[in-house]
């Protein structure tokens, strides 16, 4: 009998964790959008970078202060260029993004050259964010489902946001 | 039969048509319209900050509740459309012009007027965009040796307000308060009819 309640409790857990993960691991909408429009206008491709999905989870299961929900993808060399030149790009991103979208900060280094830009759209009592970071040798997009204090973050150093780490290039 | 597919195809006509135009007229508003091409080829760093009017709600919820400052602040940027702050760094002193700020100067063309000018090390001129006796929205160009800075707010709001907006959305610090400035500063009064409406 007590095996039998064990057993119910683990497959309700399995199941939790399973949905749970499943929830991380989806890919917002916006910026699946994005990520397609990236690689069909640019060639881009993206980069598997191993234990992603496991960081994803753990994001999405235990509290981390600045942001609730992250999701990222690395893209080879290959076509960097000629995204970091592309004079209109906020633009053309905002479009790919859809609808609630607006470009938000937005940072152009021609001596480091990098460039940085964010796009947001409100949440509730979020914001997600999208981040593309270039420069000649890796570029980065990342979703994040922010607090209001990353925000705040934001627009007081509009000129170093506070992009979470990512992982380095396998 | 007939008129119902016509009245669809002349809705869908309106609907391609105007759609794009409608999301044309909402991109123009941001900065004016100032094209900003030469300064970006010459900076060596440009930092670019958008907030539309669903950012400006959000932004406005960060702010603490229970100060009566902030309180006033809210009530301000309710009537707020858009902030757009556009900050230019430069390598060195000589990198821009004072003709390249001219030119900028000058294409804010009708509906907009100077309502006041700093002239130093650090110049500044104030321009307000008026509909009759309302107030459309504010531009402000600051020149410094190294950064040259440009903030367009959009929206009901009284010049006097200004001030309390600094600090809010990237705005920098002092920016509207061009009185302050450093000693030998020149401010001139504004001209007759392009003085605010008490």
């Amino acid at each position: 009998m007590l095996h039998r309640r064990y057993f119910a409790l683990a497959t309700v857990g399995m199941l939790g964790l399973f949905l749970a993960g499943g929830v991380a691991l989806a890919r917002d909408r916006s910026f699946a959008a994005v990520l397609n429009g990236l690689e069909q206008d640019y060639h881009l491709q993206p980069q598997a970078v191993p234990g992603v999905w496991l960081a994803k989870c753990v994001i999405k299961a235990l509290p981390t202060p600045g942001f609730s929900q992250f999701d990222f993808v690395l893209f080879e060399e290959k076509g960097l260029q000629e995204l970091a030149a592309k004079r209109d790009l906020d633009r053309q991103i905002v479009g790919m993004l859809g609808s609630g979208w607006s470009p938000f900060v937005q940072v152009d280094s021609s001596a480091e050259k990098e460039r940085v830009l964010i796009f947001a759209r409100p949440s509730g009592r979020h914001v997600d964010l999208v981040i593309l970071t270039c420069d000649p040798d890796e570029s980065v997009a990342m979703f994040l489902r922010a607090d209001p204090k990353m925000v705040e973050d934001i627009l007081d150093h509009p000129n170093s946001p506070p992009i979470p780490a990512h992982p380095e290039k396998p | 039969m007939f008129m119902k597919t016509n009245l669809l195809n002349y809705l869908l006509l309106m609907i391609l048509t105007v759609a794009p135009l409608g999301v044309r007229a909402a991109d123009e508003g941001a900065l004016a319209n100032l094209d900003l091409t030469k300064l970006e080829k010459l900076a060596s760093e440009r930092v670019t900050v958008s907030l539309d009017k669903p950012m400006i709600e959000f932004a406005a919820k960060l702010l603490p509740k229970d100060d009566q400052d902030t309180q006033k602040l809210q009530t301000l940027i309710k009537n707020l459309d858009g902030i757009y702050v556009r900050v230019f760094s430069f390598a060195d002193q000589k990198t821009y012009s004072e003709s390249d700020v001219d030119a900028l100067r000058k294409q804010l063309g009708a509906g907009w007027s100077k309502m006041v000018e700093v002239r130093g090390e650090d110049n500044v001129d104030f321009y307000v965009k008026r509909d009759g006796e309302k107030i459309k929205g504010f531009v402000l160009i600051a020149a410094e040796p190294l950064e040259l800075t440009l903030v367009n707010i959009q929206g009901s709001i009284r010049p006097e307000q200004l001030s309390e907006l600094e600090g809010f959305a990237g705005i920098p610090r002092g920016i509207f308060k061009p009185g302050k400035e450093k000693e030998g500063d020149k401010v001139p009064a504004p001209k007759d009819n392009d003085n605010p409406k008490k």
